[in-house]
């Protein structure tokens, strides 16, 4: 029984996997789809469970990281907005920087455990999670967001965008001697191809006099 | 000590080479149902086997699709497969007598 629409589903969830294993693999796992679908012992619940399964158990430790540090967020800012309502006064400064430094060591780890893009996926989803910010503040302080949607949409870009450079700047810290190595890299290649290409252009490189030395 | 699912991948192959879903269907029986392994999971256990020499990638029957990959144990997955074997026969010696002492 062929079922385009699950394949092409099915297309998208392997598409999401690490391209060097996806060039490896990604032909096989349709395959395996392919079989699962014409197995008449197999229900199709059973098929999309152990999909879903899947994609979890393959996400599951940068996904698992992002959402831990995005409970975090919301934790402080939940404490911020709990602390004002029961009448103290607390610095927003500081719950700031806590944040801050959490979408930090959010793209640090999330890199350090596997690459820079990895990283930013831990800082996206701890972002996503944190957002929950937003019903939790008109829950506890009573602030209505989408009463100005423009208020709203800007405040959430502005957010969107602090926590993506924060997050970018944390991976780039963790995977900063890989950055090096390849900017290095790629300079010399550009210079080599470059010389390559002007023989009789001026070069920092003493002239051969081909004596030997 | 292997885990679960690269055990009963393992004991899938043993005196067979199989191509992917024959194992994972092989898997889920051996394993009684406990371990159901997505496509995703299964290729990169596969990986993991494949990196530490415990299966190699064979050629497959001559009408069989040609997109499909075989796999078969080499020596050390034998050998490792043997072990773990052994390991869980020694437990169960052990542990067996205690358990059912235990529930009578």
């Amino acid at each position: 029984m062929k079922s385009p629409w699950e394949e092409r589903l099915y297309a998208v969830v392997v598409a999401l996997h690490p391209r060097s294993f996806r060039t490896e693999y990604g032909e096989e796992m349709m395959l395996m789809l392919n079989d699962m679908l014409k197995d008449p012992q197999t229900p199709r619940w059973r098929i999309w469970v152990a999909l879903v399964d899947d994609i979890g158990n393959m996400m599951s430790g940068g996904v698992r990281l992002g959402a831990m540090y995005g409970l975090l967020i919301l934790a402080v800012f939940v404490v911020f907005r709990a602390t004002e309502r029961v009448g103290a006064n607390p610095r927003p400064e500081v719950a700031l920087f806590l944040i801050a430094g959490i979408y930090v060591v959010a793209g640090f780890t999330g890199a350090r455990r596997s690459g820079f893009a990895r990283g930013i996926g831990v800082g996206i989803i701890a972002g996503a999670i944190s957002s929950l910010a937003f019903p939790a503040d008109s829950f506890l302080s009573g602030h209505q967001w989408m009463d100005s949607e423009r208020m709203f949409v800007g405040i959430l870009l502005v957010s969107i965008a602090d926590g993506l450079l924060l997050v970018v700047f944390g991976a780039t810290v963790a995977t900063f001697g890989d950055i090096q190595r390849r900017v290095r890299r790629s300079a010399v290649a550009f210079g080599s191809a470059w010389i390559a290409a002007n023989p009789s252009a001026p070069t920092l490189l003493p002239p051969n006099t081909g004596d030997g030395r | 000590m292997v885990t679960p699912p690269l055990f009963y991948i393992l004991l899938s192959l043993r005196g067979h080479e199989r191509h992917g879903y024959e194992i994972l269907k092989e898997v889920q029986s051996g394993s009684l149902g406990k371990i159901r392994l997505g496509p995703a999971t299964l290729y990169t256990s596969l990986k993991k086997l494949l990196d530490t020499r415990l299966i190699q990638e064979v050629v497959g029957p001559k009408d069989g699709d040609p997109r499909r990959r075989y796999y078969r144990l080499t020596s050390s997955g034998r050998t490792q497969l043997a072990q773990e074997l052994d390991r869980m026969e020694r437990a169960l010696a052990v542990g067996r007598p205690r358990a059912v002492r235990a529930t009578s």
